[in-house]
């Protein structure tokens, strides 16, 4: 069964390119160009997944989700930006997107990483990474509730193969570990990063002025 | 006399090219009178007769309506030289004038000024007509000659004038000598000078003009032209095009409204977004840069993103990799640089001896700086370059 996309983006070009990026290997059941659009889209269409632009006229990524969140929609974002910012980067993310790819991303790349949210899973492109391991910095003091805030330091590894440019078979062979257990960790940092009020995260976002 | 009624009459009056005698004096007077010119001609005769004021009114009406300009000249290319002639010839004509005037008035100094000054008048036509200073530089004789001509005159004219008028044993007399020879070089050369000095700054100006422009089209030919051949080229390729497309705006955004990567240089953070910046532009490879941390750069951080420069370009040139993958980490104890591809590899041991010699050059050069550097590949797995720079010298 072929995945169902909706393509969130208010460039028609780049609708377009990802139309084609894409035709044949997932099935794009809806596009919209703005955020009502896209709650409206998505909330007719109920994809597995949606690719969200991270800047929208009328309220942006986080909006769609919000949007969507309100009207019960079930679904999975996976963030495509062209942005450099952190900021708008981590807002997606903690507005409940499962992953964040940039859009130079190759075809290949971008399917694996469709299929991959649509199981469940995160997807951290190299620079969701880097932003990951520069908010839970690397020498903090000892936290409170290491359970859930810190990175563990095989999180933290597998941060830093994704932030040079590693997929995940590759890390799991580099880390001599299964697929599935890099997809965990994956997992895992992205729910830190979505649910963390810690101090480290607080500090670095109000040094980055977010949140 | 036809000539009255064939034109039209203006209010002031100028000299006649048509139906002219003389210089169209009585012409043109008559055509702005609305009389016969015979009439105005008859009356100069009278007066001339009667003491020879005609002459002397003849000719200073000829200086005014000359600088008044001609009338009854259809507008053309030719217009504006005739007309500063005219307007030169008026104003010598009516100094002429004034001179007979105060001679025949009995003004003077004692003595007479009207041959003089005439020839002081004379000296300046001549020198001012198109006689600027160009001329030395662009080399034509005849206007030299008549700078020249012009000069010569108008020093007889003050020498006449002084000589008739003045008393050299008087001090205050030898003043006005000084003054009026001064004064009379200074007329001569005036036009000249002012034209040189207009001459230089157009020169220097266009001179700057054109370097300018040079300088944006070697700009836009290296940049934007490139791109675009790129572009042309990578059409079936859409990331490949966006990514230099995205690179190129960056670049030009930088190059036109720029100087922000510029003041703030001297971050690792800066530094590597120009290096990947600036290899994306040129081997049209995207390079997707992650930055962890910052730190200033010193020699020795300097060293390391040369090194890391290296590693990259190479990746780009030759890994036929679709894009190159940037990491750096500001550790506690370490910067640490990964440049990774995913192309062809190579085996190190069997490495052509080119690519070796990058290959020593960034092992050496991290060796030097007090930091090491690793190369992992394998033919058909792909490269990765890892660059390690301990935070404090060893």
């Amino acid at each position: 069964m072929t995945i169902r996309v909706v393509v969130v983006d208010d460039h028609e070009l780049v609708r377009a390119g990802i139309r084609s990026e894409l035709a044949g290997r997932v099935e794009i059941v809806g596009e919209a160009g703005d955020a009502i659009e896209a709650v409206d889209a998505i909330a007719r269409a109920l994809p597995d997944v949606v690719l969200l632009d991270v800047h929208l006229p009328g309220g942006g990524g986080p909006a769609v989700i919000a949007g969507c969140v309100e009207r019960g929609v079930v679904t999975r974002f996976l963030a495509l930006s062209v942005s450099d910012a952190a900021d708008d980067v981590i807002a997606v993310i903690r507005a409940g997107a499962r992953g964040y790819v940039t859009k130079a991303i190759s075809g290949d790349e971008l399917v694996d990483a469709i299929e991959r949210v649509a199981a469940g899973d995160a997807v951290f492109s190299p620079r969701l990474a880097g932003f990951v391991l520069d908010a839970f910095g690397a020498d903090l003091a000892a936290p409170a509730d290491p359970e859930l805030d810190l990175l563990s330091p095989r999180e933290r590894e597998v941060m830093r193969l994704l932030a040079r440019g590693y997929a995940y078979k590759e890390i799991a062979r580099r880390l001599s570990i299964s697929i599935k257990t890099v997809e965990t960790h994956a997992s895992a940092v992205l729910r830190k990063l979505q649910l963390s009020s810690r101090n480290e995260l607080a500090s670095w976002a109000a040094r980055r002025r977010l949140l | 006399m036809s000539t009255t009624t064939s034109v039209s009459r203006t209010s002031v009056p100028g000299l006649r090219k048509d139906g002219k005698m003389l210089a169209g004096v009585a012409a043109g007077l008559a055509d702005a009178a609305g009389v016969d010119p015979l009439v105005v001609r008859l009356a100069f005769v009278a007066l001339t007769a009667a003491g020879g004021v005609g002459i002397l009114l003849y000719v200073l009406c000829w200086g005014v309506m000359a600088s008044l300009g001609t009338q009854a000249t259809p507008m053309s290319g030719g217009e504006d030289a005739s007309l500063r002639l005219n307007r030169v010839l008026g104003i010598a004509l009516l100094t002429v004038g004034v001179a007979l005037a105060v001679d025949a008035i009995g003004l003077g100094f004692g003595g007479t000024v009207a041959p003089p000054i005439g020839l002081v008048a004379l000296g300046l036509l001549v020198a001012w007509h198109r006689g600027r200073l160009g001329v030395l530089v662009d080399g034509d004789c005849t206007r030299l000659i008549r700078v020249v001509a012009g000069l010569v005159l108008t020093g007889a004219g003050i020498v006449g004038l002084v000589a008739l008028n003045l008393d050299f044993a008087d001090a205050r007399d030898t003043l006005f000598l000084s003054a009026a020879v001064v004064i009379g070089l200074g007329l001569v050369l005036a036009p000249t000078v002012s034209g040189l000095v207009r001459d230089l700054g157009d020169e220097r100006r266009q001179r700057v003009r054109s370097e300018e422009r040079a300088r944006m089209a070697a700009h836009l030919h290296d940049s934007v032209l490139q791109t675009l051949a790129l572009i042309q080229r990578s059409a079936d390729d859409p990331a490949r095009m966006r990514a230099l497309a995205r690179s190129q705006e960056r670049e030009l955004r930088n190059w036109l409204y720029g100087g922000e990567g510029e003041s703030a240089s001297g971050r690792l953070r800066v530094e590597l977004e120009r290096i990947c910046a600036d290899v994306e532009h040129l081997h049209g490879v995207p390079v997707e840069l992650v930055v962890v941390g910052d730190v200033e750069t010193d020699p020795r951080v300097r060293e390391a993103l040369a090194a890391a420069r290296e590693a990259i370009v190479n990746a780009a040139r030759h890994s036929g990799a679709p894009r190159v993958d940037v990491f750096a980490e500001v550790g506690p104890e370490a910067l640490e640089l990964y440049v990774r591809d995913v192309g062809s590899g190579f085996d190190p041991a069997a490495a052509p001896p080119d690519r070796r010699g990058v290959r020593d050059s960034i092992v050496w050069r991290m060796e030097r700086a007090g930091g090491s550097a690793a190369i992992s590949s394998a033919a058909g797995g792909g490269t990765e370059v890892e660059i390690v720079l301990p935070r404090a010298a060893p």
